[in-house]
């Protein structure tokens, strides 16, 4: 198998969700276009939204939420990762525990609607971030290196794109493949400078120009219906882009008058000795902001509605000077918690703003699930660089106004004795396959058809793969 | 096939090129190729021409014949008088064939009227199509000086060169040098990230750029790791940030000099032992007490056999214990280059004062840290290779590295994946595995001078691949950003100090050197570049560098097409001309009929939609308007 991808997508991912096929509109091209894509009727149209976080480098499950009921979890296996109670934070089951830099999210866990789940993974993983965070974007661990996510086969089974404008939105550096496959989806990664360059009336001539040199591109070679697909949607975006004005949508906690997204030192909220976070979390929290206005803009009644978002937070591959209650891992942490908790209020439509910024937004956070994702844990033993290698299960962190809150796979019943170096001695043992998880995601509050499970990951049904009822 | 004289193309758009033969010695071009004909097996035959040294061939499909687009090149240079062309179709299309006659001396013939009168389209002719796509696989793109060399020695006669880096005279390249005279060596990240956008911008070697970074990127390594490295010397930023680039520098300096007179063997000594590569993935701090098995896993995985070549999670163990000991310090420069002189003994309160002993930071051996048991890599396997204790004789341990790397090297995942690697970034983006064989077979021929893994007779093999110079291969990449960025440079007479501008597109676009935190390097497949993100900042700097004048970031539209005998006055108006002038530069001449009108009209008409004299921002405002066609993103 090359390493590109190499499955007869175009076909596929054009005739399935349609109904229709390439001989019956009678089409000149083989991918979908603008043109084909506003010729389709509107698909099944959903309000639920979905927003991914991956954390990449493999975040360390066993420090994130701790199995402080397992006599494994110790300063003799972790001599300087170890957190001891005292410093964490009580999940209330007796058994697990949470980070403490995660403090801000257990404003969410406390509403019941954060769902913690851990031993988390799939069997046999490489251990290679590359082929294992393609594995849990492609959905297949069988094929490592096929570049086609399971989200993008999600959207083209549901028909989630038809008919839309800005179906599904990523920002960050570069699509991740969860999103890639033939049709392309719109991919912010400079929030701030994502327009054309000239200034009105130059900006609208080039624009138009380009639009139409764009939509009329044919050519044999092999990234034309990309580079179409691209340039149009791109066009088509700019627009609205700039309308929602994310450049003057700060949010602000309505209890605490913080800025949500402390995209600036202008809106970093304070801290005990200066300002909470560190400059190098704007980008994170820029991504995020624009995240949640694209889920915030779309409206239920109107076909112009992103459904789909994400973004990632990187460095999480300690490999050397992890920390424990503070740190590398800590700091990262402890963004994601103050994001988890940002993003429940202001898609609860609760935020305030400054004088003259007013905006109001309906509440989508009973529509909408928030999950991270990460490539695998760490080794359950510190190595000798006071940090930890690649392993196997980690934890993740689903939230949203309809999720089941609670911990899953982290109490007795759940973590017997041994499952910390279950897997060839030296890492956590999964429990739950990641494809469970999402597969409910997609189900049970998405809509997703469970007949075409296997299409969105392949081989599903025949996995007897256990689910946690997260959802529903 | 020999050529004895430069070759001309005729006009069939009306694209000029220049002339090297008199107009009065030129003759008419060969005329109409007749008795085309096309059997049940798709196989091309048509009668010999008058006057034809050698035919091409152009495919369309039917549908683009409505549309008046034309036929873009499918056989170039075609000796005989018939072409096979397998290719089928797309589903529920069909191909259509034109072929015209090319004489030597006096041009490519035309290619006939259609039924209506009107000559058949052509999307751009086959020769200048195929110089341009060379220039942009072995280099960064047209420019003037590419464009004579190319013209003058041929394709395989300017690749020979490209091969030679040496021979190709760079005393009176100008641009080159007085910008390099600012930049090197760099101070500064900037500066060194400026440098590599001057090389290749203006270098003549063009070739060598493009391996340099091959190579620089297929050994990532991250300039913050270094800066962090040197922070005792906070105090002193400068000083700070100087060592660091350092690092970066000399690496790439070593890899130039190799990648055209070295084996791979010695560029993977020479990067696995560098100073940069050992704080990026933390052989600095690999010592016997605590092996670390970053680089080791990297060193297999990424930098020669690949994650499915055969090795086990064992080697990477054994490989950690290979490196235990080795770090980087500071030496006298007596000292320098001996791995197990010692290191200078720096009191903290030195650093950044006068007081602190002179030298250069390089790498080091600690024979107390070096685990010096046996290792066995590749354990059961015929590739087996054991390194004996050196704990009879430590400081032997030294050694350890070069058994481990001959190992490595001698395992055929390595030339398997190293020769995959290099046919994707020049050649095809999925190699056969007949390309990929007869690179290997050229990697493995020991008479070679350099021996085996010779790396410029492999990357000769590599550019000697059919493939390479078949037009279908024309437009099937993808430029990188940094591709992008230094081809458009390139085709205005781009002018830069370095590092101003252009490293924030850069940035924006995902691909700043020395800045990648991933040890996989940037990527090479166009299917990881293509995205809103980027083909909107590649448009936006086509625009903003067609636009601007200053000599630290512009370009000089005008000048580039006056000096090529292109007007640029309003009146008489010269839209046409000064179209196809560009669109030969940037997609040697590949246009639709539909694309070139849109930029004479977007030449002819001002902001508003009036039709209007152009002027000289005009010109340039449509030339950045070309630039973000889609064809001068593919290459």
């Amino acid at each position: 198998m090359s390493d590109h991808a190499t499955c007869d997508c175009s076909r596929r991912s054009f005739l399935r969700g349609s109904g229709l096929t390439l001989a019956g509109l009678g089409l000149s091209s083989l991918f979908p276009g603008a043109l084909m894509r506003y010729a389709m009727a509107a698909g099944p149209f959903t309000s639920k939204r979905l927003m991914f976080i991956f954390l990449r480098g493999g975040n360390d499950g066993l420090n994130t939420v701790i199995p402080a009921g397992d006599p494994q979890y110790s300063v003799a296996n972790r001599p300087t990762l170890y957190i001891p109670p005292s410093s964490s934070i009580d999940l209330l089951n007796g058994f697990a525990r949470l980070h403490p830099s995660m403090a801000d999210a257990m404003d969410v866990f406390n509403a019941g609607d954060l769902a913690i789940v851990h031993r988390v993974g799939f069997p046999n993983n490489s251990r290679s971030h590359f082929d294992d965070q393609r594995v849990w974007e492609n959905g297949d661990p069988a094929t490592p290196k096929m570049f086609e996510g399971w989200l993008y086969r999600y959207i083209v089974e549901n028909a989630v794109a038809q008919g839309v404008d800005l179906p599904v939105l990523s920002v960050q550096g570069v699509p991740p493949v969860l999103l890639r496959g033939d049709e392309k989806f719109v991919n912010i990664a400079n929030p701030d400078s994502f327009d054309y360059l000239p200034a009105e009336p130059k900006k609208s001539k080039i624009k138009n120009a380009w639009l139409n040199r764009f939509t009329g591109l044919t050519g044999l070679e092999p990234y034309r219906p990309a580079l179409t697909d691209t340039g149009v949607k791109l066009i088509d975006t700019l627009d609205e882009y700039r309308a929602w004005d994310q450049r003057n949508w700060n949010p602000k906690d309505p209890d605490t008058g913080f800025y949500l997204f402390p995209v600036s030192d202008a809106t970093n909220p304070p801290g005990p000795t200066g300002p909470r976070f560190g400059t190098n979390s704007y980008g994170f929290f820029k991504s995020l902001k624009v995240c949640a206005l694209s889920l915030l803009e779309s409206d239920a009644s109107s076909p112009n509605g992103t459904r789909l978002a994400g973004t990632e937070l990187s460095s999480f591959d300690t490999h050397n000077n992890q920390g424990q209650a503070t740190g590398s891992q800590a700091t990262l942490l402890s963004w994601l918690a103050y994001g988890l908790r940002s993003l429940r209020i202001v898609l609860s439509g609760a935020a305030t703003y400054d004088p003259g910024q007013e905006r109001a937004y309906t509440s989508v956070w009973q529509d909408t699930v928030v999950v991270t994702l990460s490539e695998f844990g760490r080794t359950s033993k510190e190595n000798g660089s006071f940090g930890s290698d690649h392993a196997a299960a980690s934890c993740l962190f689903a939230a949203g106004g309809a999720v089941n809150g609670g911990v899953y796979n982290c109490d007795p019943g759940t973590w017997p004795n041994g499952v910390m170096f279950g897997d060839a001695g030296r890492y956590l043992l999964v429990r739950t396959d990641y494809r469970a998880i999402f597969w409910e995601i997609l189900r049970d509050h998405m809509g997703a058809d469970p007949a075409r499970v296997d299409a969105v990951f392949p081989g599903y049904s025949g996995l007897g793969l256990q689910e946690v009822g997260l959802v529903g | 096939m020999p050529r004895p004289a430069p070759h001309l193309s005729a006009v069939i758009l009306p694209v000029l090129f220049i002339l090297l033969v008199p107009e009065s010695v030129r003759a008419a071009p060969p005329a109409e190729v007749a008795g085309p004909d096309i059997d049940q097996a798709s196989n091309l035959t048509w009668t010999p021409t008058a006057g034809a040294d050698d035919y091409n061939v152009y495919r369309g499909l039917t549908s683009w014949l409505t549309l008046g687009e034309g036929a873009q090149c499918h056989g170039d240079e075609i000796a005989g008088t018939a072409f096979a062309s397998p290719a089928q179709p797309p589903l529920g299309q069909a191909y259509f064939y034109l072929v015209t006659a090319e004489s030597n001396l006096d041009g490519e013939g035309t290619a006939g009227t259609s039924s209506t009168g009107a000559p058949r389209a052509l999307r751009g002719q086959c020769d200048p199509v195929m110089r341009g796509h060379i220039l942009d696989r072995t280099g960064y793109g047209w420019d003037e000086w590419s464009r004579d060399r190319i013209t003058a020695l041929g394709v395989q006669g300017y690749i020979d060169e490209q091969l030679n880096p040496a021979v190709i005279d760079e005393s009176g390249n100008t641009e080159l040098n007085t910008r390099r005279a600012t930049l090197v060596p760099p101070d500064t990240v900037q500066e060194m990230s400026g440098l590599d956008l001057v090389n290749a911008v203006y270098s003549r070697r063009q070739l060598e750029e493009q391996a340099t970074l091959f190579w620089d990127n297929h050994f990532n390594t991250d300039y913050r790791e270094s800066n962090g490295f040197f922070s005792f010397y906070g105090a002193c930023p400068d000083t700070q940030n100087l060592q660091a680039i350092k690092l970066h520098y000399d690496l790439q300096n070593e890899l130039r000099d190799l990648a055209f007179n070295g084996s791979f063997r010695e560029i993977l000594e020479a990067m696995s032992l560098s100073p940069a590569m050992m704080i990026y993935l933390n052989t600095n701090t690999n010592v016997k007490a605590q092996p670390n098995e970053n680089f080791g896993r990297e060193l297999l995985e990424l930098h020669s056999m690949s994650v499915d070549g055969g090795y086990t999670q064992q080697d990477i163990v054994e490989l950690a214990r290979v490196f235990t000991g080795w770090n980087v310090c500071k030496k006298t420069d007596a000292n320098a280059a001996d791995p197990l002189a010692a290191c200078l003994v720096i009191s903290a309160a030195t650093y950044c004062t006068p007081s602190e002993p002179a030298g250069q930071w390089v790498r080091n051996f600690r024979t107390s840290q070096h685990d010096t048991g046996q290792k066995v890599l590749f354990q059961g396997t015929p590739y087996q290779a054991t390194i004996p204790s050196t704990a009879a004789n430590p400081a032997n341990g030294i050694n350890d590295v070069g058994l481990a790397l001959d190992a490595i090297v001698a395992h055929p995942s390595t030339p398997k994946y190293i020769a995959k690697k290099l046919l994707q970034r020049f050649v095809d983006e999925n190699p056969t595995q007949a390309m990929i064989d007869a690179v290997i077979a050229e990697w493995n021929d020991a008479s070679n001078p350099h021996g085996k893994g010779d790396l410029r007779e492999v990357l000769r093999s590599v550019l000697g691949q059919a493939r390479l110079r078949d037009p279908d291969a024309v437009g099937n990449k993808i430029k990188t950003p940094f591709e992008h960025v230094a081809s458009a440079m390139r085709a205005v007479r781009g002018k830069t100090d370095g590092p101003t501008v252009f490293r924030q597109y850069l940035q924006r676009m995902q691909e700043a050197f020395h800045l990648n935190a991933v040890p996989t390097g940037y990527p090479e497949l166009g299917g990881d570049w293509i995205d809103t993100n980027n083909l909107l900042d590649r448009q936006n700097f086509g625009y903003d560098v067609a636009t601007r004048t200053a000599t630290n970031f512009g370009s000089d539209v005008i000048g580039l097409l006056n000096a090529n005998g292109v007007s640029t006055a309003a009146v008489p108006n010269n839209a046409p001309a000064i179209v196809d002038f560009y669109a030969g530069i940037l997609f040697g001449g590949a246009l639709t009929s539909a694309e070139r009108q849109a930029a004479i009209d977007y030449l002819n008409t001002d902001d508003n939609g009036a039709t209007t004299n152009y002027t000289d921002s005009r010109i340039r405002e449509t030339v950045g308007f070309m630039l973000g066609y889609a064809q001068f993103t593919e290459q």
